[in-house]
């Protein structure tokens, strides 16, 4: 009928099977009947087309194979004759194995030593140097390679044919079947296919040490020596054997065809690599699939594994991507999980436990960062859970933790995320300092122990308990780190050492990110324990107390600091050898110190001797050897104010050495800061101002004083330059920061009003801001006196009495003098002698105000407390004058 | 194989778009060079069983010939329909090659005894294969391109849908409906 068939007739046709194609089956003679009434020739048609769309061939399927097929006859058949040679080299070719792109496999006869080999040979048409490089490429990597799990190359050769030479090898032959024909025919049960997969891991981390990664790993290149082959064979059986009793055939790897061979000397030519896929779509990892071939790394591998292992435990692949378009394999391989073995459990080896489960999804990661990250890892996991172990797969890792962590938390204050970064990089880095420490002593339990305590602690307690369901979706850094310091006795009660470890690396990042109270909090608990785990010497016990000194720094705790820095310093001097880092840092911190305390003389023998010994080996001591320089330089400054050149020449040394963003750069470039506005420097000042601030941004938290300083300095450059606008904005800046710390910053914070009000008396036109700002200095300093200190308050009262007197500001916030009122017993006590001064201010203060109730009774007091004055005649003359006042 | 320069394969394109047939049979032989190249290249580097799907191979073919604007899909649009030609005409000449084979020369067939080797040719007389779908593309030169795109080049329901520019769920009629009748056809 075809023959003769119009186009319209062909579109009746198209059209009907189109609709009826669309009915469930049963409705579909109806559909024929009704449209084709006098039309036999077009219901038989469509009715030939619906039964002949059930039967159709597997290979009419959209999925290009069509043309797949065409090209390899084509490239088959211009191979030329296929008669078997009778000998290739000293070998007599029995049979034909197979045939690839590059060319014959025999099955051939050793004479001495006798054997059968497998002998691969470049096809005879081969003349492209590409395919000799491949070739020779696969030789150079079989011959890197001995293992039992991998079929070994004996020799390699070249024959002459026609004019042409053509390389060949001889290898192991192995007769078995291949991996997933033997599991099936052998029916073999879940551990003895564990222990199988796990042998395969073992061979193909073989293969990586010796720098040769695979890309072609799947079922068909693996075969199975069955026992009876081992017979050359020997006594390997009994090493792969487990507790589970299974000692079963070798799996030997085969084809390593398109392996990569990581050769330094050899880079591996365009042509292979140019964006081309290699390797079998199922078996592909993502990265592989996104045609990254030339990032493909051992990982790649370790995914193909993770296939193997899924197919034999399920009798599928993870994804079912054999009959679709490589695009469409390729999305869903790289934009969905697999499905879960659980939801496979429908198999005569199911349903899996979660360890189980857990080490599939772990080899199978889309991101190969979360995967295993070598083949022997999966190869112990495999074994541990054949030994009942505990899998160290079970839980994901940490980091992938804090990225689903950071995700959860995309409004999540930066805060947060600093700190809870610095807290995981400083507890990763002192388990693997303990680890070594403990491996030095081969504790190689205490050590699994620890890193194990430590992630738990990690992934359970912190980055679980910070989940938005808990906490809300705004997770405020305090938050996270009371979190962190929360249940720690409780969590580790008999492991004091993960407790010390979990709580000296929260010191020291509460200290980090400028909570330096709690930080003090945490370090007086974490050392005494410290010393009784680690020992009074121990580094690690050194390097806490060196962090609590430059915490007790940043709390103006200097005595506190310098004496803890002292100790620090005798123990290194103790117990570590001369010129230890520890010793280093201790002179360091010891000059910082006394250079905080104004005591510069001892501030710099300490730096010289730090210097002196960085110096011995100054490319590890690098970053101290700067920051040690830039101390000196300070200490040095004090007396020669104007010198901005030495300090501006180690500024530029830390810039380029250690980077902008350096913390000891930065310190360096805001004390240069001071000295060049002191000099008057403006330009040169404003360049640094303009980059320093952000700097510290990216370097320090919010709130950290450092940051307040940096804002502070360049506020005033900008003020000395006259550029009032940016002055203002830094200087608010720095006195949020000051403001929201604690008593002992007072002096700080007295600065950033007198920075405010120069600012604004500056500024044409900044009147009104002069006026609040000098009644918000008055407050402030009100509010912060401490008690028993009434020099402050004194001070206060006649600044205020003289900012009145001048008539520079209106005196309306009556609440100060009411809050100062209150408190009149504790700034001066009863039979102190300045309370006759002190009530003689506040009565001149309030009168001022026009607090008239307040003026008399302080007058009243005033007189009470004559008596005890110590110069009763000056203070009377005081008291007169405040009456005089109203 | 001569390279064409981009700036050809750019301007032919452009010549494409204004109507201009004789271009599209230029670059078609530019195409077919060029996938005819790089199929070979690749089969005779890459061991038989190892997938190249031929989408690949398209794709390859056009980030080479496009290389002055490889992500512009108009571009990529045109040339997939061209390459999908061309792809049909690989499929014409091997199976031309193979009648004269079958009328003179002998087939050469290699016996196989593990699954080291994928089996070639297998499942479909490439022959009447060919012969069907000049007559297919006879009746329906829509079908015609369908059966190109997704069967030889292999692209998916979607991405053929956009090219042809017909609802997804029509393509996906039309591939059921070109499975049949092929399948009808060949087996008559």
């Amino acid at each position: 009928m075809a023959s003769n068939m119009t186009r319209e007739h062909f579109a009746a046709i198209r059209e009907l099977f189109h609709r009826a194609f669309e009915l469930p089956e049963r409705e579909r003679t109806a559909l024929l009947q009704r449209e084709c009434v006098g039309r036999d020739d077009l219901r038989t048609a469509v009715e030939e087309l619906l039964r002949a769309e059930q039967t159709a061939s597997e290979h009419l399927n959209p999925d290009g194979g069509l043309i797949v097929r065409c090209l390899m006859t084509e490239s088959a058949n211009n191979r030329g004759d296929t008669a078997l040679p009778e000998f290739i080299g000293p070998y007599r070719v029995r049979n034909l194995l197979g045939r690839g792109g590059m060319g014959e496999v025999y099955l051939a006869e050793q004479t001495n030593p006798r054997r059968d080999v497998a002998l691969k040979v470049l096809h005879r048409g081969a003349t492209r140097r590409s395919l000799f490089d491949r070739f020779s490429r696969e030789i150079r990597a079989l011959g890197r390679l001995e293992h039992p799990g991998i079929a070994r190359i004996y020799e390699a050769g070249q024959v002459e044919h026609s004019d042409s030479r053509i390389p060949y090898f001889a290898m192991e032959f192995v007769s078995g079947q291949n991996l997933t024909e033997f599991a099936r025919s052998q029916s073999l049960d879940l551990p003895s296919r564990l222990e199988l997969v796990a042998k395969i891991a073992d061979a193909v981390q073989h293969a990586h040490t010796k720098g040769v990664i695979h890309r072609d790993l799947k079922p068909s290149n693996i075969l199975m020596a069955t026992a009876d082959v081992s017979k050359v064979g020997d006594a390997k059986g009994s090493r792969c054997e487990t507790r589970t009793g299974f000692s079963g055939p070798q799996p030997k790897i085969l084809d390593f065809g398109v392996a990569r061979v990581l050769e330094p000397e050899v880079t591996e030519s365009a042509a292979t690599e140019a964006g081309l896929l290699i390797g079998t779509v199922a078996y592909m990892s993502p990265e592989q699939l996104n045609g990254d071939s030339a990032g493909v790394d051992a990982r790649a591998d370790v995914y193909a594994i993770g296939v193997i292992l899924y197919e034999l435990l399920t009798g599928r692949l993870p994804h079912e991507v054999r009959s679709k378009p490589l695009s469409e394999a390729a999305l869903i391989v790289c934009e969905h999980d697999p499905a879960p073995l659980y939801r496979r459990g429908q198999t005569p080896l199911g349903p899996f436990d979660r360890d189980i489960q857990t080490i599939v999804a772990r080899a199978l990661t889309r991101d190969r960062e979360q995967r295993y990250s070598t083949a022997a890892a999966l190869c112990d996991d495999l074994r541990r859970y054949l030994r009942s172990e505990p899998v160290l797969a079970r839980r994901p890792t940490v980091t992938y933790q804090l990225s689903k962590f950071a995700r959860r938390n995309k409004g999540l204050v930066t805060g947060a995320a600093v700190a809870l970064l610095a807290l995981v990089a400083g507890l990763i880095a002192s388990t693997v300092l303990y680890a070594r420490e403990q491996e030095a002593h081969q504790r190689a339990d205490a050590k699994e122990r620890l890193s194990s305590a430590v992630q738990t602690y990690l992934v359970d307690g912190l980055l679980m308990a910070a989940a938005p369901e808990r906490m809300g979706h705004e997770v405020k850094m305090l938050d996270v780190l009371t979190l962190a310091a929360d249940g720690l006795e409780d969590r580790f009660a008999d492991q004091p050492d993960v407790e010390a470890t979990i709580r000296a690396e929260l010191a020291e990042v509460l200290s980090k990110v400028g909570k330096f109270e709690e930080s003090e909090a945490q370090f007086a608990l974490a050392i005494p324990l410290m010393e009784r785990v680690f020992g009074i010497d121990d580094p690690r016990t050194i390097r806490a107390l060196l962090s609590r000194s430059s915490n007790a720094h940043q709390l103006k705790k200097l005595p506190a600091s310098a004496q803890t820095a002292n100790e620090a310093l005798t123990r290194t001097r103790r117990s570590l050898p001369t010129g230890s880092d520890l010793e280093i840092a201790a002179l360091q911190q010891l000059g910082a110190t006394n250079i905080a305390q104004g005591r510069f003389k001892p501030a710099k023998a300490a730096l010289h001797e730090a210097l002196d010994l960085a110096q011995l080996a100054p490319d590890e001591h690098q970053a101290a050897i700067i920051a040690i320089q830039a101390l000196i330089a300070v200490a040095d400054g004090h007396r020669a104010a104007g010198d901005s050149e030495s300090i501006g020449e180690i500024a530029e040394a830390a810039a380029v050495t250690l980077g902008p963003d350096n913390p000891t750069t930065i310190n360096t470039r805001s004390n240069l800061l001071i000295r060049l506005n002191a000099a008057g420097k403006a330009a040169e000042a404003v360049a640094i101002a303009a980059e320093l601030p952000a700097s510290a941004e990216r370097t320090f938290a919010p709130g950290h004083p450092m940051r307040g300083h940096v804002y502070r300095n360049s506020a005033e450059s900008y003020r000395i330059a006259g550029q009032f606008e940016q002055a203002e904005r830094l200087a608010l800046m720095a006195n949020d920061i000051f403001s929201q710390l604690q008593p002992e910053q007072l002096p700080e914070q007295e600065v950033c009003m007198a920075q405010m009000r120069a600012i604004y008396s500056q500024w044409p036109g900044h009147q009104d801001q002069l006026q609040s700002w000098s009644v918000n200095s008055i407050g402030a300093r009100l509010k912060m006196a401490l008690p028993g200190r009434w020099f402050t308050v004194r001070n206060t009262l006649q600044k205020v009495i003289s900012d009145l007197a001048t008539g520079g500001i209106q005196m309306t916030d009556c609440d100060l003098l009411a809050s100062v009122w209150d408190s009149r017993d504790t700034f001066a006590p009863p039979g102190n002698k300045r309370r006759a001064m002190f009530f003689a201010n506040f009565a001149r203060a309030a009168a001022a105000a026009g607090d008239l109730s307040h003026h008399q009774e302080a007058l009243a007091m005033a007189q009470a407390a004559l008596s005890d004055a110590e110069k009763p005649n000056v203070v009377s003359r005081m008291i007169e004058n405040a009456a005089s006042q109203r | 194989m001569s390279q064409p320069a981009d700036q050809d394969v750019t301007q032919l394109l452009e010549r494409i778009r204004s109507g201009d047939d004789a271009a599209t049979s230029e670059l078609l032989g530019i195409a077919y060079h060029e996938l005819r190249a790089l199929a070979g290249h690749v089969w005779r580097d890459q061991p038989g069983d190892h997938t190249l799907q031929p989408t690949a191979l398209v794709n390859e073919a056009c980030m080479r010939l496009l290389k002055t604007n490889p992500n512009g899909w108009n571009d990529r649009k045109h040339f997939f329909r061209v390459a999908a030609r061309a792809m049909r005409n690989l499929l014409t000449d091997h199976a031309r090659a193979k009648g004269a084979q079958r009328r003179g020369g002998h087939d050469i067939r290699v016996s196989i005894d593990n699954t080291q080797v994928a089996s070639l040719d297998q499942g479909v007389d490439l022959v009447i294969l060919n012969d069907t779908l000049t007559k297919l593309s006879d009746l329906d030169s829509r079908l015609g391109q369908i059966f190109e795109l997704r069967f030889l080049v292999g692209l998916s329901v979607t991405q053929t849908a956009e090219i042809i520019e017909v609802s997804p769920r029509t393509i996906e009629l039309d591939t059921q409906f070109i499975r049949a009748w092929l399948q009808k056809e060949m087996s008559a």
